[in-house]
């Protein structure tokens, strides 16, 4: 009797276990229409930012980040913008120019005649000169430094480079059309008026107590007279009356952040930022297509689990590592992960001052020869960019489109980077080095990268005659300027793009110029180069250059830093940039489909 | 009183100047400013430089700007003059109005997490002290001391993936095979057999019973999609509201005066009456409104069931206040609940975000917003309570324990008191004394805010500003950060000890 019960029991439980098995309960009801989409495309676009924009002006000392360019790139407008090749290509929405005279270097600038900010008012003039005047540094506070002695500028300016060889731009308020008069050729004169860099003069004016009536004729009289009192004000506004709280908890009165580009600032909340298209934006081609775009602060961690939930749409984590895009990879075929090369590199500087370990060109090239770049790139790049490859060139990066060219014209500069240990002792040897040579190899004692970098580098030259000891370093930065602190240093350079910009690294004294290095024909290559304002004349400059850099064996270049953007495979027509510029910077044309 | 309040705050000055020069100096050897500049090459490196030296005074060797600091906090306490600021963080900024965003941020971050633990871990902590080497017991040991381990980055991760992003994807459609219906059925029914315990017997029907309402009622919360538009319905809120009012009279007055019971029925009734009145008005209400529906209610509840009490009528007035709030909690959970399908459209139809503080842009009712403020706090919410729950538990029950045993429950035992008045009147109230220095402490670092969850979940709070004030090497926000904790760390030493001699009347303050 009670096995039979047992036996029917079991009976039952396991046809009930069949029975669930194959069947389930519950179901959406039905998917509520979403309704309001124009052509099945979403309202709302999500990027995820590592840090909160901390200014609607990005030319001031304390604003001039990356995540501020990030917004800058859909809000503002100017003559020319860095495209994904790398390369500034001329926005012509925004107005055209051309260079009308050699000497002295003059460009003629004309801006569209529909260009308005997006609270109506036209870019004109006064915002052109106050450009001019904020970012040229000829505006004394008339304090001085206690130390320097030097005299402060009334504007707080991140740079005055090449503005401040330009003369005061002539014209009258409400003009459309302008030229720009250097008094020395400047070869990045085409980087100047740039996407971000007019800011609203009649904002400005009105906050510094002028008028703004008559195409902002005060603060143009104001300018041209040089009237310091005046500008005082203005000056006070420009430097920080733009900024946001830290953390972005609010925006300040919309009002006062009128945009030149496709999209405007509408409202902030806790670090999230909200940009709405620009209704009197006036082009066609950079018009924003999809209604609003919302930046969310979220640091690098936590990206990828943002991305999977669909917090954001797009994230672009800095320093990407291996385990970062198998994390994007592993999400599946719901994001997109593209993969591509920056303009930012690591290289190894060596100090070959008089008395330095690396003094002799044989021992700079015996050290370049057994640090095994290929290996390098195996292990950190090319696992994310599969394009990715050893770096030969200094002022160009495989990015970049002038890449092969330079590098074919500058033979002592090709190399497969692969590690040759029979040749390192070979020079060494010539060098006359019979014992091992004592290398103190500098490097951030933050980053793991760099740790790893190191112990890559002794394990390899340790086997040529060299003995390279680690030298971890919290405050390297600091320490790169000081000469004997270290014999060789790992570290990366942010590539701007531009052409003279790297002039201090490598000339005679040059403030970058941290191993010392010295030679008299790099010296005058550079000061051709930077008076050189016609764009196609750099390129055999800058081989004969690199050809120079290569045979005297300056440093040792590594790889160029891969980059990594992971988003939703709804949205349409992101590309990558090399530059600082970031992913946005043709975010107007991205679309998502709801 | 008063000299031990001033004796204390005048060490407390010296105790909290001395810790902010440790402090400072210590943030300002840390590293490097200028840690970030190193590998920029472009033209703006010297004026960012310059910059940055300006606003943090670098140029300034260490100790005079160390006094430079104490100047800009001597404003703030100072009326009048100079504005107060707290210094500036290294981009020129003022630290004062950061440090009330951040204070803002994170009271609501971590208050609701902290009053969570506190009420789960107190009220586990006394079970497990009542049930003392039981297997629940030693179920809630294991599980206390598993969490108090837990790394919060990695539970924040598991937390995300399950209850985030594998959730979102299940509540777009969801459907258990019965597989997985009965098996969840099987797991309540263990724990709820674990959590009642008895002999072999008592266990294996509270599970049978327990295992099949569980799997009953998912099945059906499934079948009517209840999932895609929850809410307690008219029905289901009049069967809360009545055991809400069994619950509390269980509670604080036991079943021997059947006349309380009636009155807390009738206030459940006042409760459920003002559920059916406020339906209209709880359309898109504000805080105000609903705030003054719930006091007004509380207020009849309290006169209906003082004058259904009769001869008990104080306490059972009391208890039909605390049901009229419980009753109102619970109708703005159902309206919470009932803002969800149109909140989870808004949101892409993924509902639970795993970063941010709010949604941007969302227009909405007072429900929705609210819902979206919710949906927002639950994940670090669970986060920290999970890790918190461990202290309060083992402290709750440690006390507990310690009380039990003491020779006045026995007594109140012999007296012939019921086993409720014993636990509830005579061992809960003297086992939380010891509690009030641990809460003293936790509310204190409230202020803190949470670092890392802070961080990981995307929330500006003090635990933010801290991190990334350090990581900056810039002490501006970092000891605007230590002088709210520090001086939040005191105070509340001070008031545990207060509260300690209005508690104990065996300790004077001298």
């Amino acid at each position: 009797m009670r096995n039979k019960r047992t036996m029917t029991l079991a009976a039952l439980s396991i046809g009930t276990l069949l029975l669930s098995a194959c069947g389930s309960a519950g179901g959406t009801a039905e998917t509520p229409a979403s309704e309001g989409a124009t052509e099945n495309l979403a309202p709302t676009i999500n990027i995820a930012i590592s840090q909160a924009p901390t200014g609607y002006n990005g030319n001031t000392a304390s604003t001039n980040a990356v995540y501020n360019t990030y917004v800058d790139n859909l809000t503002s407008s100017g003559f020319a913008a860095f495209a994904a090749n790398g390369n500034l290509e001329p926005n012509e929405e925004f107005g055209t120019y051309e260079k009308t005279s050699d000497d002295p270097l003059t460009i003629k600038y004309t801006i569209n005649e529909d260009a308005v900010w997006s609270d109506g008012t036209p870019i004109d003039y006064d915002d052109v000169l106050l450009s001019w005047a904020a970012l040229s540094g000829t505006h004394p506070s008339g304090e001085k430094d206690a130390e320097t002695g030097a005299e402060a500028d009334l504007f707080q300016a991140a740079s005055t480079n090449g503005f401040a060889s330009m003369e005061q731009i002539e014209g009258e308020p409400g003009a459309k059309e302008f030229e720009a008069v250097f008094t020395e050729p400047y070869a990045d004169w085409e980087a100047l008026f740039t996407t971000g860099v007019f800011m609203p003069a009649h904002i400005a004016a009105e906050q510094a107590g002028l008028s703004a009536e008559g195409d902002g004729a005060e603060l143009v009289e104001a300018i041209q007279n040089d009237d310091r009192a005046a500008l005082a004000p203005v000056a006070e506004f420009w430097n920080s009356g733009w900024n946001y709280e830290a953390d972005l908890p609010t925006l300040p009165d919309t009002a006062l952040l009128p945009a030149s580009g496709p999209y405007k600032l509408d409202n902030a909340t806790d670090g999230t930022l909200t940009l709405v298209k620009n209704d009197k934006y006036w082009g066609e081609e950079r018009a924003g297509k999809t209604d609003s775009i919302v930046f969310k602060t979220i640091v690098d961690e936590e990206a990828v689990q943002a991305l999977q939930n669909g917090d954001v749409d797009i994230i672009e984590p800095s320093s990407p590592t291996v385990d970062t895009k198998a994390a994007l990879e592993q999400i599946g075929e719901t994001v997109t992960v593209d993969t591509g090369q920056s303009l930012t590199f690591s290289h190894v500087d060596l100090d070959q001052r008089a008395g330095a370990v690396f003094e002799d060109l044989k021992v700079r090239q015996a050290f370049a020869k057994c640090i095994p770049r290929a290996d390098m790139v195996d292990k950190f790049v090319t696992p994310i960019d599969p394009e990715g490859s050893v770096m030969n060139l200094h002022e160009y990066q495989p990015a970049q489109s002038d890449y092969e060219t330079v590098l074919k014209g500058a033979p002592a500069a090709e190399g497969d980077g692969t590690a040759d240990i029979e040749g390192a002792k070979a020079l060494l040897t010539e060098a006359g080095k019979t014992e091992p040579v004592k290398v103190s190899l500098m490097f951030a004692s933050t980053s793991q990268l760099r740790a790893d970098m190191v112990a890559l580098i002794k394990d390899s030259c340790d086997k040529a005659g060299f003995e390279v000891v680690p030298q971890p370093e919290a405050e390297w930065s600091a320490k790169l300027s000081q000469p004997g602190a270290w014999d060789a240093v790992v570290f990366g350079w942010a590539g701007s793009g531009l052409v003279a910009s790297g002039q201090s690294i490598y000339i005679t004294g040059g403030e970058q110029n941290f191993g010392g290095y010295s030679d008299p024909e790099v010296d005058r290559l550079w000061d051709e180069i930077v008076t050189s304002t016609d764009s196609e004349a750099v390129v055999p400059l800058k081989t004969e250059l690199e050809q120079r850099l290569a045979e005297t064996q300056y440093n040792v270049v590594l790889y160029a830093n891969p980059n990594i953007a992971g988003y939703s495979s709804k949205l349409k027509g992101v590309e990558l940039n090399p530059t600082q510029t970031g992913i946005t910077w043709n975010a107007y044309s991205w679309t998502k489909q709801a | 009183m008063f000299y031990f309040i001033v004796k204390r705050t005048i060490i407390s000055f010296f105790i909290m100047l001395a810790a902010t020069t440790l402090m400072y100096f210590l943030t300002i050897s840390s590293g490097d400013p200028f840690e970030d500049l190193g590998e920029t090459s472009g033209p703006e490196k010297a004026a960012t430089i310059a910059a940055r030296t300006t606003a943090m005074n670098l140029d300034v060797p260490p100790i005079p700007r160390y006094f430079l600091w104490l100047q800009d906090v001597g404003h703030c306490i100072v009326p009048g003059g100079v504005s107060c600021t707290l210094g500036q963080d290294r981009t020129g900024a003022a630290v004062l109005p950061q440090l009330e965003n951040a204070m803002g941020s994170t009271l609501r971050l971590v208050i609701v997490a902290t009053v969570l633990a506190l009420v789960l871990g107190v009220v586990v902590g006394i079970v497990t002290a009542i049930r003392q080497y039981s297997t629940f017991d030693y179920s809630v040991t294991f599980l206390s001391f598993l969490l108090f381990s837990l790394p919060l980055f990695w539970l924040s991760t598991l937390l995300k993936q399950y209850l985030a992003i594998d959730l979102n994807t299940w509540l777009a459609n969801p459907q258990f095979p019965y597989l997985t219906i009965a098996l969840i059925g099987a797991v309540s029914g263990v724990v709820w057999a674990v959590v009642v315990g008895g002999d072999r017997r008592r266990r294996a029907t509270v599970f049978g019973v327990a295992a099949v309402v569980t799997a009953l009622a998912l099945y059906l919360l499934l079948v009517t999609g209840w999932f895609v538009t929850p809410g307690l319905g008219v029905v289901g809120m009049l069967v809360s509201a009545a055991g809400i009012a069994v619950l509390w009279t269980a509670l604080l007055a036991g079943f021997r005066r059947r006349r309380v019971l009636h009155a807390a029925l009738a206030a459940a009734g006042v409760a459920f009456a003002g559920y059916l009145v406020s339906i209209p008005l709880l359309e898109d209400p504000n805080w105000f409104l609903v705030l003054a529906l719930v006091v007004g209610t509380a207020v009849v509840a309290y006169v209906v069931a003082g004058l259904v009490g009769g001869p008990f009528r104080a306490q059972a007035a009391k208890i039909g206040a605390v049901i009229a709030v419980s009753v109102g909690l619970l109708i703005v959970l159902d309206r919470l609940l009932q803002a969800y399908p149109t909140l989870s459209a808004k949101a892409g139809g993924r509902p639970i975000p795993t970063t941010g503080s709010q949604s941007a842009n969302l227009a909405g009712t007072f429900w929705e917003i609210n819902l979206d403020y919710a949906l927002h706090l639950i994940l670090p919410t669970i986060a920290l309570t999970l890790i918190s729950f461990a202290t309060y538990t083992r402290y709750t029950r440690a006390s507990q324990l310690d009380v039990m045993n003491q020779d006045y429950i026995r007594t109140a035992r012999a007296k012939g008191l019921s086993e409720r008045t014993v636990l509830v009147k005579h061992a809960f109230r003297n086992a939380m004394i010891p509690i009030t220095t641990l809460m003293a402490f936790d509310f204190a670092g409230v202020l803190g805010g949470a670092v890392i969850t802070e961080q990981v979940f995307g929330w500006n709070g003090m635990g933010n500003m801290f991190v990334v004030g350090i990581d900056h090497v810039d002490p501006g926000p970092v000891m605007a950060f230590f002088l709210v904790v520090g001086t939040a760390a005191v105070l509340f030493n001070m008031l545990a000890d207060i509260a300690y001699a209005f508690l104990d009347p065996r300790i004077t303050l001298s």
